[in-house]
């Protein structure tokens, strides 16, 4: 799936090129090859399909917006890198917002239901990357996803390369330990 | 996946762990992208992904209008500020304004001459009154008395003439 979807190097460059102009064809193709995978990015890690699909829109109006801002070269990690911050953000509000429902009793009823639906409707590796804290699974998910080397994760997350290295290390082992150990 | 990196990751690796290690975390990395592989996320609907076009061509619309609005107003400002450093250099004053004054000093000029003609034609006419008056009490009353009235009946038209401006 991947190798098929990885454009070349100079081709995105050229596409990124032409957006930063206003092209609207050249906006609709970034859509084209990067939506699958940022898609599947931000599904894993918030374990909803609307929530997920809600954060794509988001990130590309904010791509548009923000294009000008990108050196084509590096196109991909200020792509995922924005999709970081989104998911960060949306992780804060879903945790105000579960704080404030659990002080209003009658109405954290419902809301446990549905994510209780969603866990039912989202795959094993989702459920045990959700068991995981979310910075590690976050780090995990985007490796695979951004199809990032570990230094430009490293420079995406202003992180010492050993350091993200580090986290990937620990994340997989008990990422591992925890699909072995699920009885599903 | 890990073939698709841009990085020896052999290389890398074996400058923070051990060859065990290494090895080690080569197996989790090539277990783990199985994984994802074995257990694919949901597919994207096509009708999501019209829906973002669809949104995204909007949002271009309002960037194109707001710059071509920053545009203008960038062009009006410097078309303002401009002006406002020439009318600076002309010392504040349009020409039309400078104009409009060299007539109306023109025309208080003409005015000061008009009043002090009439002023010298009054005192002219005073003193010939104050020498008729002298004359009265020689014995020449009657032309004089004439005289005197005809002068005052002048200095009083000239008076209102000159009021009347």
């Amino acid at each position: 799936m991947k190798k098929r979807e990885m454009a070349s190097p100079e081709k995105i460059e050229d596409i990124v090129l032409l957006a930063r102009n206003g092209d609207k064809q050249a906006f609709s193709r970034l859509v084209d090859i990067y939506s699958t995978r940022l898609f599947s990015y931000l599904y894993r890690l918030t374990y909803n399909r609307d929530d997920a699909s809600e954060l794509l829109g988001e990130l590309f109006l904010k791509m548009v917006e923000k294009i000008g801002s990108c050196r084509p070269e590096t196109f991909e990690p200020w792509l995922f890198r924005m999709a970081s911050n989104l998911f960060t953000d949306y992780l804060r509000s879903k945790k105000r917002r579960e704080k404030m429902l659990a002080n209003i009793e009658e109405q954290v009823e419902p809301e446990t239901q549905l994510s209780n639906k969603n866990d039912v409707m989202a795959d094993k590796l989702t459920r045990q990357l959700q068991r995981l804290e979310p910075e590690t699974a976050e780090i995990i998910v985007m490796r695979y996803y951004s199809q990032l080397s570990f230094e430009e994760m490293a420079q995406m997350r202003n992180e010492p390369i050993g350091t993200v290295l580090s986290k990937v290390h620990r994340g997989l082992e008990k990422l591992r330990q925890l699909m072995e150990e699920s009885d599903d | 996946m890990t073939e698709n990196k841009k990085e020896n990751v052999d290389v890398l690796l074996s400058k923070f762990y051990s060859a065990g290690e290494v090895e080690r975390i080569k197996i989790d990395i090539t277990e783990t992208d199985r994984l994802f592989e074995k257990f694919p996320a949901p597919q994207l609907s096509q009708e999501t992904i019209d829906r973002i076009k669809l949104q995204i061509s909007r949002k271009q619309k309002r960037i194109v209008f707001l710059t071509i609005l920053i545009k203008t107003a960038a062009v009006a400002a410097v078309v303002i500020i401009g002006a406002v450093l020439l009318l600076q250099d002309t010392g504040g004053k349009k020409p039309a304004d400078n104009y409009a004054e060299n007539g109306y000093q023109a025309a208080l000029s003409q005015v000061d001459s008009s009043i002090a003609a009439l002023e010298k034609e009054i005192e002219l006419l005073r003193s010939e009154l104050f020498a008729v008056r002298l004359n009265e009490d020689n014995g020449t009353n009657g032309i004089l008395a004439e005289q005197v009235g005809n002068v005052e009946a002048e200095i009083i038209d000239t008076e209102n003439f000159f009021w009347k401006g």
